[in-house]
C-alpha cells in the first residue's frame, strides 16, 4: 500500500478518491469477473435490478454511517424495519390511507430510535447491548403485529415499489437522496461535524460545549425514522409483510456494509462514499451468486470470502508509511 | 375476501391483547368430566400452520370427547423437551407432538417411551420411528414428485425451461427438490436453482435475479407458499404473468391466488385435517394398541384454477 | 539475615510519607556478618539518548543486598529511564549492568527477571477480580493433574502473607482491597517471584499515612530478608526515614550518592535543584488587583481539602503539587468533567456551575486540559476544525469551510501552530504543535476572561515550551486571569505571579513569587524539614 500513498503524494489526488482505492478495486474486479462469466450481469436491466434491491440497505447504511461517526451503533434497525413493515401492512389492509400509514411507519421508527437513544444516554448502557436487546424485542413484536401470518399491503404502495422516473426506479431515487443527505450532513452541517467530534472524543466534545446527550438521542431518532422509511420502501417492493422479513439478518448486512466501507466501529471516522461501495459490493455479490448459480452450500462461503478480502484490502490502507 | 381480511385484522388486534393470557402454559380444553382420555399436544410454534393444526385437534377432541392439554415450544428444541417432560408428569394418556426440528425428536420420543406413554407425531418424523405409536407425516418428496408430474402433463411434451427456488439448504428442501427433479420428464430442463431460504423477501430477490439471468423461463418450482408469493410479486412487478409458478401449501391466500391463475398449480394439504386425523388415530390406538407404529401420509390435493373447490379447508 | 534489628522505635510522624525510623546499620561492607563485598547490583556508565536528547549521560549506580537505596530526581532527571533500563523495558545505548557480580549479557524484560530484577510500577498489574492468593501466584498457579489446586493456592498464599507479616485475607478479591493493600500484594508477589533486586516506583504516592507505614514496614522486612530495594520517591521525609543509601539524579547524571545517614535534607534538595538555576523570568508589569476568578473551598474526599484561590485580571497564579496530588483536581472540577466536588466558583461576581459546560463557556471561562488527546482535542479531526471548535461564527448550522479556514489561519499564527501539510488531522502533529493547537482551540476566541491551564507544557520540547510560555504571558498581558495547575517548579517560577503549594491534598503555603526561591519552593513541595 506504500505505492498508493506515494501516488497520492506525487499525483496530488484528493484523499477522497484514493481513500477507497482498495475497496473500489475489489468491486471493479468482481464486476469484471461477473461480466465475463455472465452475459446478463453488465446489462442495464440487471444493474437497475441490483440497485433497486440494495436501495433499502443503502438507506439504513447511510443513516448508520452518521450514527457510527458519533460512536453510536444500532443493531436494531433491521428489526425496526420488520415492525414497520408489519404495522404499515396491517394499517393498509384495514383501509388506512397510504399517506397516513406511511407517516405512522416513520413515527414508529422515530419512537424506537428514541427508546434506544434514551437507554444509551440516560442509563449509559453500551449501544451494542441496548440495540441487540431491542432488536430481539422488535423481532418478536413484528411477529406479534402480523400474528405469524403474511399480511398483504394490497396495491397501495405498488407504484412506489415498481415505478420509475426517466428509467430510474423511485426506490433508487429515494436511496440516492438519503445517501446524498447523509454525506452532506457529515460534510456540510454543524450537526454532522459535531457527530464526528463526539465520536472522536466525547469528553472533549462535551467540554467544548456540544450537547452530547441530546445530539446522540437525535441521531438514534433520525436512524429510527430512516428505518421507518426503509420499512415502507421494503413493503412497497414485497407487497406484503411476512414472518422473517428484514430483522437481525438484514441488520448484519447493513453493519457489514458500513464497516467494510471504512467507517470506524469506535467512531470519529466515517465515510458515506465507503458505505455506498460496501452496499454495492454486498448487493452485487448476492446478484452474482444467483446469476452464476453458485451451489447453495458454497454461497455463504463465497460471501464471507469476499467480505474478508474487502476488509483486509481496506485495512491495508491504514498501514501507510509510519 | 377483503371482508375476511378486515375481520382478521380486527381479530388480531384483540387477540394480541388476550393471547398473552391464553398462551400461558397448558390451557385445557374439552369437557374433562366426560373425557375418555387426556391427550397432551405439544405444538412447535404459533404460525398459521400451527394454529390451524391446533384448531383441528381441539375440534376433533370435542367430538370424542378427549381432554387436550396444550403446550407450545416456540421454536425452541430445549423447551420442547421440557414440554414433553411436563406432559409425562401430568400423566396424560398420549402425547401428540409437532416437533420443532428432527434433531430434538429423538430425545422426546425416548422420554415418552421410557414413561410408557404412546406418542404420535404430526408432519415431521425422524429416521427411527420404532418407539412411536403412530404418525401422520407430510411426504415432501412425494409433493416434489407430484409437482413435477403435473408439469410434465401441463407442458405436453414441449421443451420447457424450469427454475427452482429452493428453501434453506437442508433435509426438507433437498427432499422437495430431489423428488421434483427425479420425476421431471425429459423435455423439461432445470436452468436455474438457487436457495430462497424459506423466506418471502429472499425468494423475491432470487426471482428478480432469475428474471435477469433466465428471462425465458417457463416454470418455477417453489417448495412453499410464502416463497411462492415472493416469486409471484417479483414476476408481477416485472409485468410477467406468463411464468407458471408451482408451489405447495393450501392457505386461503394461496387458494385465492390459484383460483385467479396467479399460481399455476398448488399442492394443497390441510393442517386442520391433520389435527383431526391425529386425534382420531390416537384414540383408536389407545383403544386398540398395535405393536407396530401406524404411520400415514398427509393427503394432498393437486389444485389448479379449475378445481380450487376440491382443496381441503386449511383451517376447518 | 538476622543481624538487622526489627522495625520499631517510632519517632516523629508529620505526614503520610513519614516512616518509622530505626537504628541504621553501618555500611554492609563493614558489617560483622561477613556479607560478600560484591554488590547485588552494579550499573556502570549507563548512557541513553532519545533522538538527540540525552536522558542518561553515563550513570553509575550500586545497590547492595539487605539495603534500601532511595533514587531521587526532579521530573526529567532520568529516574524513569534508569528504571526502564534496569527492568529491561528499554535498552541502554552504552554501559554495563552486573547482577551479583556477573554481567548481564542479554537485555529485555525476561533477562532482567531471570536475573532477579523485579519492578513494581505505580500502575498496578493485579487482576482485580481474582483473589489475593491467586494474584500472588499468578502465572504459576499450582496444579494437580492439570487442574488448578485451590487448596494449594490458599495455603501457599497464606504462607507467603504470614512470612512477610502481612495481615491480609488470601481469599479476598483484590478489587475489595484498598490501594495500599493492593500495593502490598503486588510487592509481595514480585518478591516471591524471585525478585532479589526490587524496584519500587513511588509505592506510597497518593496513599494515606497508615497505608504508607504498612508499605514501609514491608520494605524493611524485605530488606531484612536480604533483598536489595531500589526505592523511588518524592517525599524527602520518607527517603530520610526509610533508606540506607541515597542517589540523586539531575539532567541524566548522578549528582549525589551517599549513605543517607551521612547526608541531610538540605543536601538532597540542593542536589536535586542544582546550583545553576537562573531565574529567566522576564519582568512583568504591575497591575492593580482586580479579582476575576475565585474558587472557594474546593474539596473532594481523599484528594483535595478546602482549596481556595483567587486570580486577578492579567495575573498568573500557579497551584503546584507533586504529580498525583490534589492540584490535579482543578481541571476535572472547573471544566465540569467530573461531579462530586464541594466548592464554589465565581467569575466576575457571577456564580459558575462548572458542570453546566455551555454556560460557563459563555461566561468566558476556559479550562485547558493537561491530557490534550484524551480530553482536549478530537484527534481524527483536522487542525482547522479543532482550533475553531469554540468560535461562535464557526458554529452555525451549515459549515462555511472558507470562513473556518480564515478563522483557523488567525488562530494558528497567533498560537504558532505550524504544520507540514496544509491541514492534517491534529493527531498527526508533534507534541508541541498539538499543545499549541490545544491552547488555540480553547483560548483563541475573543470572549475569554479567565482560564485554567493544566500542565501546559507537558511532553513538549524545550523550544515549544519557551514559545508556550510566551503565549501564556501574552494571554495574561491581554487581561485574562490565568490559573496554572502544574507540577513543574521551573515553569511555575518562570510564569507565576503567585504560587499556592498543595501537599497531600492541602494548600500548605501561598506566596508571591518574589518571596520565593527555587529551592524554597522545592522544599515546600517535597516536604523536607527546613
Amino acid at each position: 500500500m506504500n505505492s498508493i500513498s506515494l501516488n497520492r503524494a506525487t499525483l496530488g489526488l484528493p484523499p477522497a478518491l484514493t481513500r477507497h482505492a482498495g475497496l473500489a478495486a475489489v468491486l471493479v474486479l468482481i464486476c469484471l469477473y461477473l461480466s465475463v462469466r455472465s452475459e446478463v450481469f453488465a446489462t442495464t436491466p440487471n444493474l437497475v435490478n441490483v440497485l433497486r434491491q440494495v436501495a433499502v440497505m443503502a438507506v439504513l447504511a447511510a443513516g448508520l454511517t452518521v450514527l457510527m461517526a458519533a460512536g453510536g451503533l444500532d443493531f436494531s434497525l433491521g428489526s425496526q424495519v420488520a415492525v414497520v413493515v408489519a404495522v404499515v401492512a396491517r394499517l393498509l389492509e384495514s383501509g388506512t390511507h397510504v399517506v397516513i400509514a406511511s407517516i405512522c411507519g416513520v413515527l414508529l421508527g422515530a419512537t424506537f430510535g428514541l427508546v434506544n437513544g434514551l437507554v444509551v444516554t440516560v442509563f449509559k448502557v453500551a449501544p451494542f447491548v441496548t440495540t441487540l436487546a431491542t432488536a430481539t424485542v422488535l423481532d418478536g413484536a413484528a411477529l406479534i403485529a402480523m400474528k405469524g401470518q403474511s399480511v398483504s399491503a394490497g396495491g397501495a404502495l405498488t407504484d412506489l415499489g415498481t415505478g420509475e422516473l426517466l428509467g430510474i426506479p423511485y426506490l433508487l431515487l429515494i436511496a440516492v437522496l438519503v445517501i446524498g443527505g447523509a454525506a452532506a450532513t457529515l460534510r456540510w452541517t454543524r450537526f454532522g461535524r459535531d457527530a464526528l467530534a463526539i465520536g472522536g472524543n466525547a469528553v472533549a466534545a462535551r467540554l467544548g460545549g456540544i450537547p452530547v446527550l441530546r445530539h446522540t438521542v437525535m441521531l438514534y431518532v433520525a436512524n429510527g425514522m430512516l428505518a421507518g422509511l426503509a420499512g415502507i420502501m421494503l413493503l412497497s417492493r414485497l407487497g406484503a409483510a411476512s414472518p422473517g422479513t428484514a430483522g437481525l439478518h438484514l441488520e448484519l448486512t447493513v453493519v457489514a456494509a458500513v464497516v467494510i466501507g471504512g467507517t470506524a466501529l469506535h467512531g470519529g471516522n466515517a465515510t458515506v462514499a465507503g458505505t455506498v461501495l460496501g452496499v454495492l459490493l454486498l448487493g452485487i455479490v448476492a446478484n452474482g451468486i444467483n446469476l452464476l448459480q453458485i451451489d447453495s452450500f458454497y454461497q455463504s462461503v463465497a460471501v464471507g470470502v469476499v467480505l474478508l478480502v474487502a476488509a483486509v484490502v481496506n485495512q491495508l490502507r491504514h498501514r501507510g508509511p509510519h | 375476501m377483503m371482508k375476511s381480511r378486515i375481520l382478521t385484522a380486527a381479530l388480531a388486534a384483540t387477540a394480541a391483547t388476550t393471547s398473552l393470557a391464553a398462551c400461558g402454559s397448558g390451557s385445557d380444553s374439552g369437557d374433562s368430566d366426560d373425557a375418555a382420555y387426556a391427550i397432551g399436544f405439544v405444538n412447535a410454534d404459533s404460525l398459521d400452520f400451527h394454529q390451524c393444526l391446533e384448531a383441528g385437534i381441539d375440534d376433533q377432541a370435542q367430538t370424542v370427547p378427549v381432554e387436550v392439554v396444550h403446550a407450545n415450544s416456540a421454536r425452541d428444541p430445549a423447551k420442547e423437551q421440557a414440554n414433553v417432560e411436563d406432559m409425562i408428569v401430568r400423566q396424560v394418556d398420549a402425547i401428540v407432538l409437532q416437533t420443532v426440528n428432527i434433531d430434538s425428536l429423538e430425545g422426546a420420543i425416548a422420554k415418552a417411551v421410557a414413561a410408557d406413554i404412546p406418542i404420535f407425531l404430526t408432519s415431521v418424523g425422524g429416521p427411527d420411528m420404532a418407539g412411536v405409536a403412530g404418525a401422520e407425516l407430510s411426504d415432501v418428496q412425494h409433493t416434489g414428485e407430484v409437482s413435477a408430474e403435473w408439469l410434465n402433463e401441463d407442458s405436453a411434451g414441449q421443451d420447457v425451461d424450469v427454475a427452482i427456488i429452493a428453501g434453506a439448504p437442508g433435509a426438507a428442501s433437498d427432499l422437495f427438490v430431489g423428488g421434483f427433479k427425479s420425476a421431471l420428464g425429459p423435455h423439461a430442463t432445470v436452468v436455474f436453482e438457487q436457495p430462497g431460504m424459506f423466506q418471502r423477501a429472499k425468494a423475491q430477490e432470487v426471482a428478480e435475479n432469475l428474471l435477469q439471468s433466465n428471462p425465458d423461463v417457463d416454470y418455477v418450482f417453489v417448495p412453499n407458499e410464502e416463497m411462492g408469493f415472493g416469486a409471484l410479486t417479483a414476476f408481477e412487478n416485472a409485468g410477467r404473468s406468463d411464468i407458471k409458478i408451482i408451489t405447495n401449501g393450501g392457505t386461503e391466500d394461496g387458494l385465492e391466488a390459484t383460483s385467479e391463475g396467479r399460481f399455476a398449480m398448488l399442492v394443497a394439504s390441510s393442517p386442520y385435517e391433520l389435527g383431526v386425523k391425529a386425534v382420531s388415530t390416537m384414540v383408536d390406538l389407545l383403544e386398540n394398541p398395535t405393536d407396530e407404529p401406524v404411520i400415514g401420509q398427509i393427503p394432498t390435493t393437486v389444485v389448479t384454477k379449475d378445481n380450487v373447490d376440491d382443496a381441503p379447508s386449511y383451517c376447518g | 539475615m538476622a543481624e538487622r534489628p526489627p522495625v520499631g522505635l517510632a519517632m516523629t510522624a508529620t505526614g503520610p510519607g513519614e516512616p518509622t525510623a530505626r537504628p541504621r546499620p553501618a555500611h554492609p561492607d563493614a558489617t560483622s556478618s561477613g556479607r560478600p563485598a560484591t554488590p547485588a547490583l552494579r550499573m556502570l556508565g549507563i548512557v541513553k539518548s532519545y533522538g538527540g536528547a540525552t536522558a542518561l549521560a553515563g550513570v553509575d549506580f550500586v545497590a547492595r543486598a539487605g539495603r534500601v537505596h532511595a533514587l531521587l530526581g526532579m521530573n526529567g532527571a532520568g529516574k524513569s529511564t534508569l528504571v526502564q533500563i534496569l527492568s529491561g523495558a528499554v535498552a541502554a545505548d552504552a554501559g554495563v549492568i552486573e547482577v551479583g557480580g556477573s554481567r548481564l549479557t542479554h537485555q529485555g524484560p525476561r533477562a532482567a527477571r531471570a536475573a532477579g530484577i523485579a519492578t513494581v510500577y505505580q500502575r498496578r498489574s493485579l487482576v482485580p477480580a481474582l483473589s489475593v492468593a491467586e494474584n500472588l501466584l499468578l502465572g504459576r498457579l499450582p496444579r494437580a493433574r492439570g487442574i488448578v489446586a485451590w487448596r494449594e493456592i490458599r495455603e501457599q498464599g497464606a504462607t507467603m502473607l504470614t512470612d512477610l507479616g502481612l495481615d491480609l485475607d488470601p481469599q479476598m478479591p483484590v478489587r475489595a482491597l484498598g490501594p495500599g493493600s493492593q500495593t502490598l500484594v503486588e510487592i509481595a508477589r514480585e518478591s516471591h517471584r524471585g525478585g532479589r533486586i526490587l524496584i519500587l516506583d513511588e509505592p506510597t504516592a497518593s496513599l494515606g499515612g497508615h497505608d504508607a507505614a504498612l508499605i514501609h514496614r514491608l520494605v524493611r522486612q524485605l530488606a531484612a530478608n536480604g533483598t536489595s530495594v531500589v526505592y523511588i520517591s518524592h517525599h524527602l521525609d520518607e527517603v530520610i526515614g526509610l533508606s540506607d543509601d541515597v542517589t540523586v539524579l539531575r539532567d541524566g547524571r548522578v549528582v549525589l550518592t551517599a549513605e543517607t545517614a551521612s547526608t541531610s535534607a538540605a543536601d538532597i534538595v540542593s542536589a536535586m535543584v542544582g546550583t545553576t538555576v537562573v531565574n529567566d523570568r522576564p519582568p512583568r508589569p504591575e497591575r492593580p488587583h482586580v479579582p476575576v476568578l475565585r474558587i472557594d473551598g474546593l474539596s473532594r474526599p481523599g484528594r483535595i481539602a478546602d482549596l481556595s484561590v483567587t486570580v486577578g485580571a492579567g495575573e498568573i497564579v500557579a497551584v503546584i503539587g507533586q504529580a498525583g496530588d490534589g492540584h490535579e483536581e482543578l481541571f476535572p472540577f472547573l471544566s465540569g468533567m467530573r461531579r462530586g466536588y464541594d466548592g464554589t466558583v465565581t467569575l466576575r461576581d457571577e456564580r459558575i456551575r462548572p458542570h453546566q459546560v455551555t454556560r460557563s463557556l459563555r461566561s468566558g471561562l476556559r479550562c485547558v486540559t493537561g491530557d490534550r488527546l484524551g480530553t482536549g482535542l478530537v484527534p481524527q479531526l483536522s487542525v482547522d476544525e479543532n482550533v475553531t471548535a469554540l468560535h461562535p461564527t464557526a458554529r452555525r448550522p451549515l459549515m462555511r469551510w472558507g470562513h473556518l479556514r480564515s478563522l483557523a489561519g488567525e488562530a494558528r499564527s497567533r498560537f504558532g501552530v505550524t504544520t507540514l501539510q496544509p491541514n492534517p488531522p491534529v493527531s498527526a502533529l508533534s507534541g508541541g504543535n498539538q499543545q499549541k493547537a490545544l491552547l488555540a482551540k480553547w483560548l483563541s476566541g475573543s470572549s475569554v476572561s479567565a482560564c485554567l491551564l493544566e500542565d501546559p507544557t507537558g511532553g513538549v520540547d524545550i523550544q515549544a515550551k519557551a514559545e508556550i510560555h510566551t503565549i501564556i504571558e501574552d494571554l495574561a498581558d491581554s487581561g485574562i486571569a490565568v490559573l496554572l495547575a502544574s507540577s513543574d517548579t521551573d515553569e511555575v517560577m518562570r510564569l507565576a505571579d503567585r504560587v499556592v503549594v498543595v501537599r497531600d491534598g492541602r494548600a500548605i503555603a501561598e506566596r508571591s513569587v518574589d518571596d520565593l526561591t527555587h529551592d524554597a519552593l522545592t522544599h515546600l513541595l517535597l516536604g523536607g524539614s527546613q
